[in-house]
């Protein structure tokens, strides 16, 4: 079929996953329990708000995984910002379905409607904060489990589509907080943020 | 075996032999641009490319509308997913980016190392790789990872961008009205009617099978759109408006004669001189086009009067003394239009050249027919007594003519203000202005690249062609620093030049060096040593690689991105440079004094040109021919002061008739002039024999077969005259007007005056 590719690098390479990160934002409010009606009903936030964040980005291309750190930022309902500060910095601003990326002084903007995988992730933020256990149930198979110091929220994918490219995200909280949030993609791909403002750099 | 079968077995024999030609012979076609001059200018050639065969005539803008702008987004991006696989359009876009089209099309896949200038240097690999970490930062996914890992440069990327026939802003395209916008590049030419039906087709079907699709709107526009649309329209009305025309025909011909066997008999001339005319352009043709078909048989409309001047004459007397008396003034008529006519095969246009063999020929044989067939036919009942009156000529007014013509001057003369010929292309246009305004709210969407303005370069050879074209990219880059650029899409962003090929794989460094630079560009970074190493292959690949040529893309999906930026005409290659957001001033001024020789090219400016170069050479054939006609009139009439009256006569006819035209249209275009060409017949016709002489009796026949004409002809395309398709509008009035004014010109210069006895 005789079809022109049109921008794989604006879409991937600043693709869905970095906003999977954003995540972690709205679930700074504790509220343990290993049901997930109560955890949703605790998890809800109120902007703006904001914490750091330490995150971990492992890929089969990296010896090692790349750390970065910085702060999350949820200014007003569906807008979210996630600034890094280390190993370099970089302003990404999530609003009106679209990404805004700063860097080095120049703004790229970006749609979210592109990725299904990234709406569906983004939907389950949003439930998330609103603590909407039926739209999150709608896009996730969402299977909590008690842990030593806390619960664990893991979320897989309905649709195969979305699937294809996200294998599932793994959210752990304890009383006081959201600790972490995993995102596992396919091929040996995953990114940890750890969450809370006294993380090492 | 009577005189009539003899006749009648001869005529037809003959027509059947042109029928057996036509079948092994003919062949149609639709080509516009045969109609255009031969000789043209480059941007002429390039124009006339452009339009058969250019980007934006095969950009489809689909305009989809629901209740909100967001969720027409979302069906826009349902129709997208439909179309973009289906082998009909080459590229579907909504403004949004592709997660999904990873793919890399050949030749870009194998030659992407080649196609920009990289710099291999260990300190710019560092500074590369140190960007791509920064995009690990941000995106992932298998896709991403594979085309770092394969080209840390992303050239790839650069290079499909540069593709791209609009801006992707990464948000869907939503016009000022509300509906999401796609861009659909067909596959097809715009001028293959019968793929662009299918495309359209297509949409339509990926359309209805949209959810909720009830609550949905569609528009379909652009030039393909518009043709499919047009087809239809155009058939429909031509057909509605040739049958009304020919209702009203057969009716005033019914009126004059009341008589059915008449009325089938008229058409006879009509018909053989149709089939003959086809034939001789058959075989002198390679192809005839629908054009020269659809004027042709419109000019052959004078060819109607010769049986009528017989008919009224052959009341009084048996058709073949009729004929016998009326031949020398018909034969005159015929000859004089022939000439009219053939100036056609001299003007510069293959178009024009078919249409004058065909209507020459055809009203040759319609003569012939009237003269040898048709008088045998006749029945015979009418008295066969001649005349015994002594023949008289009229007394002609040279008055009526320049009265006529002073008056239509003066009440014309405010209205020549803004010119007499409109140059327009889009004056001829049939597309309705609130559909080019849905064409204009829905692309203004999606920014596309300008499609008024190019820039052409032109070379001997290809690889000069392409040298110049990459001097020139140097040039635009500039222009895009300097702010009167947006961007722009050249050949060479796709095919360098040999020699560029050459130096940038040479520059390409041997695997171990480029290793050992890749391994001290990861120091201190997270990849891995091995990270690389299909980037080493690609490298290894391009330095083997034979260099890419035209042939290898244009068996690619790249084929018809190339076929639009690249033309082989004749001896010289083109290249033609698209411009997005120009700053046309400023911008030629920045290539003249860059010392590049590229031509901005304004296609508006072009297309007016073009008509106009068009016009000019067709009015100066047709001006010779005029001279030709006056040295046949009085040659065959010896009469100068006849002579005279007949060309002031059809003079003042046209002029009276240019200037009502120009009255009710506002200007000329080139429709009105082929029209006034029959005109020019009709004309001569009615002037000689008003102005013939004959015995006092048998002018009432004369008046009558003249009068019986100029009604015909005037009702029949003042029907045409009402159509809603400029082509028949522009046709009609000025025959149907044409028709008229000759007629009272021509009556009042020969039946206002007492007449003298010869």
């Amino acid at each position: 079929m005789a079809r022109l590719p049109t921008s794989p690098r604006k879409s991937t390479r600043h693709g869905a996953r970095a906003l999977l990160a954003l995540a972690a934002v709205f679930l700074g409010s504790p509220g343990w329990s290993a049901d997930l009606a109560t955890i949703l009903a605790s998890t809800a936030v109120e902007p703006p708000a904001r914490i750091g964040f330490r995150e971990e980005r492992h890929n089969p291309m990296f010896k090692e995984p790349m750390v970065l750190a910085g702060r999350l930022e949820y200014l007003d309902s569906g807008t979210l910002r996630k600034v890094v500060e280390i190993p370099f910095e970089e302003d990404i601003l999530v609003q009106a379905n679209r990404v805004i990326v700063t860097r080095d002084g120049k703004t790229r903007k970006l749609s979210l409607n592109r990725s299904r995988a990234l709406k569906t992730i983004l939907g389950a933020i949003e439930a998330v904060l609103a603590g909407n256990q039926e739209r999150l149930e709608e896009s996730f198979l969402c299977d909590v489990a008690a842990t030593d110091d806390g619960w664990s929220l893991h979320m897989t994918p309905l649709s195969k589509g979305v699937a294809k490219r996200l294998s599932g995200l793994q959210v752990t909280g304890n009383e006081q907080a959201v600790t972490s949030i995993r995102i596992n993609l396919p091929n040996d791909e995953w990114h940890l943020m750890r969450i809370g403002d006294e993380l090492p750099k | 075996m009577s005189v009539a079968l003899q006749r009648s077995l001869w005529w037809l024999g003959a027509i059947a032999v042109a029928v057996l030609i036509l079948l092994t012979r003919l062949q149609l076609s639709f080509d516009l641009s045969a109609f255009f001059p031969r000789q043209a200018t480059l941007s002429h050639e390039i124009l006339i490319e452009q339009v058969r065969n250019g980007p934006a005539s095969r950009l489809l803008v689909i305009g989809v509308g629901a209740a909100s702008p967001d969720d027409a987004a979302e069906a826009g991006r349902l129709l997208q997913a439909t179309l973009v696989d289906d082998p009909a359009f080459v590229a579907v876009l909504n403004g949004e980016f592709d997660e999904q089209s990873a793919d890399v099309p050949f030749p870009v896949s194998d030659y992407y190392l080649l196609m920009d200038d990289l710099d291999f240097a260990a300190d710019a690999l560092q500074s590369v790789l140190q960007d791509r970490l920064r995009d690990l930062a941000f995106g992932g996914g298998a896709d991403l990872l594979a085309l770092i890992a394969r080209d840390p440069y992303l050239a790839t990327i650069n290079v499909l961008e540069s593709l791209s026939p609009a801006e992707l802003s990464g948000d869907p395209w939503i016009a000022q009205n509300g509906s999401a916008v796609l861009l659909a590049e067909t596959a097809a030419a715009s001028i293959d009617i019968d793929a662009q039906a299918r495309a359209v087709e297509a949409i339509s079907a990926g359309f209805a099978a949209l959810p909720g699709s009830g609550g949905l709107t569609l528009d379909i526009t652009g030039v393909g759109a518009f043709s499919v649309e047009l087809q239809e329209t155009i058939r429909a009305e031509a057909t509605l408006r040739s049958v009304l025309a020919s209702i009203a025909l057969l009716a005033v011909l019914f009126l004059v004669f009341r008589n059915v066997r008449k009325l089938l008999l008229a058409a006879l001339p009509l018909l053989t001189g149709f089939v003959a005319g086809l034939t001789v352009v058959a075989v002198l043709f390679d192809t005839v086009h629908g054009i020269t078909l659809a004027f042709g048989f419109t000019l052959l409309g004078v060819a109607i009067d010769y049986p009528l001047h017989l008919f009224s004459h052959a009341r009084r007397d048996s058709g073949l003394a009729a004929i016998r008396r009326i031949w020398p003034t018909m034969r005159l008529g015929a000859a004089s239009t022939v000439a009219a006519y053939l100036a056609l095969v001299f003007s510069n246009s293959t178009g024009l050249a078919q249409l004058g063999v065909f209507t020459a020929v055809g009203v040759i044989v319609a003569s012939l027919a009237t003269r040898t067939w048709l008088p045998w036919l006749l029945d015979d009942s009418a008295a066969a007594a001649t005349d015994a009156a002594p023949a008289s000529t009229p007394r002609l007014s040279f008055l009526v003519a320049p009265g006529v013509l002073l008056i239509a001057a003066l009440a014309a003369w405010p209205r020549f203000d803004a010119g007499l010929w409109d140059d327009n292309l889009s004056s001829l246009s049939p597309v309705a202005p609130e559909r080019l305004q849905s064409d204009h709210v829905l692309r203004s969407a999606a920014v596309t690249a300008d499609l008024r303005y190019q820039l052409t370069l032109h070379a001997g050879s290809l690889e000069q062609l392409l040298r110049d074209s990459e001097t020139l990219d140097a040039v635009l880059a500039d222009a895009v620093d300097e702010g009167i650029l947006g961007s722009w899409q050249s050949v060479t962003q796709v095919l360098p030049s040999a020699r560029v090929q050459e130096t940038r794989r040479a520059r390409i460094p041997e695997r171990d060096a480029l290793a050992a630079s890749i391994a001290a560009a990861i120091e201190g970074t997270p990849f891995r040593a091995d990270a690389f190493n299909t980037f080493l292959d690609a490298a290894d690949a391009a330095k083997a690689a034979p260099a890419l040529t035209a042939a290898d893309i244009e068996g690619s999906v790249l084929g018809s991105w190339l076929d639009a930026h690249l033309l082989q005409l004749d001896d010289r290659w083109v290249a033609l440079t698209s411009l997005v957001g120009p700053d046309p001033g400023r911008l030629a001024t920045h290539i003249a004094n860059a010392g590049v020789a590229a031509d901005l090219v304004d296609f508006q400016e072009a297309s007016v040109a073009l008509m106009r170069d068009y016009r000019g050479t067709a009015l100066r054939t047709i001006l010779v021919a005029a001279l030709l006609i006056v040295a046949i009139l009085w040659w065959v009439r010896g009469n100068l002061a006849q002579t005279a009256w007949v060309t002031l006569t059809v003079a003042a006819s046209l002029t009276v008739t240019i200037a009502a035209v120009v009255f009710v249209h506002g200007s000329l275009t080139v429709i009105h002039m082929v029209a006034l060409l029959l005109v020019l017949g009709l004309g001569l016709d009615y002037a000689l024999f008003l102005s013939r002489s004959e015995p006092a009796g048998e002018r009432a026949a004369t008046d009558k077969g003249v009068m019986a004409c100029a009604a015909s002809t005037t009702i029949a395309f003042a029907i045409l005259a009402a159509s809603s398709i400029p082509v028949l509008r522009f046709l009609g009035l000025t025959v149907a007007a044409g028709s008229l004014i000759s007629f009272a010109i021509a009556w009042g210069g020969s039946r206002l005056r007492l007449r003298r006895v010869s």
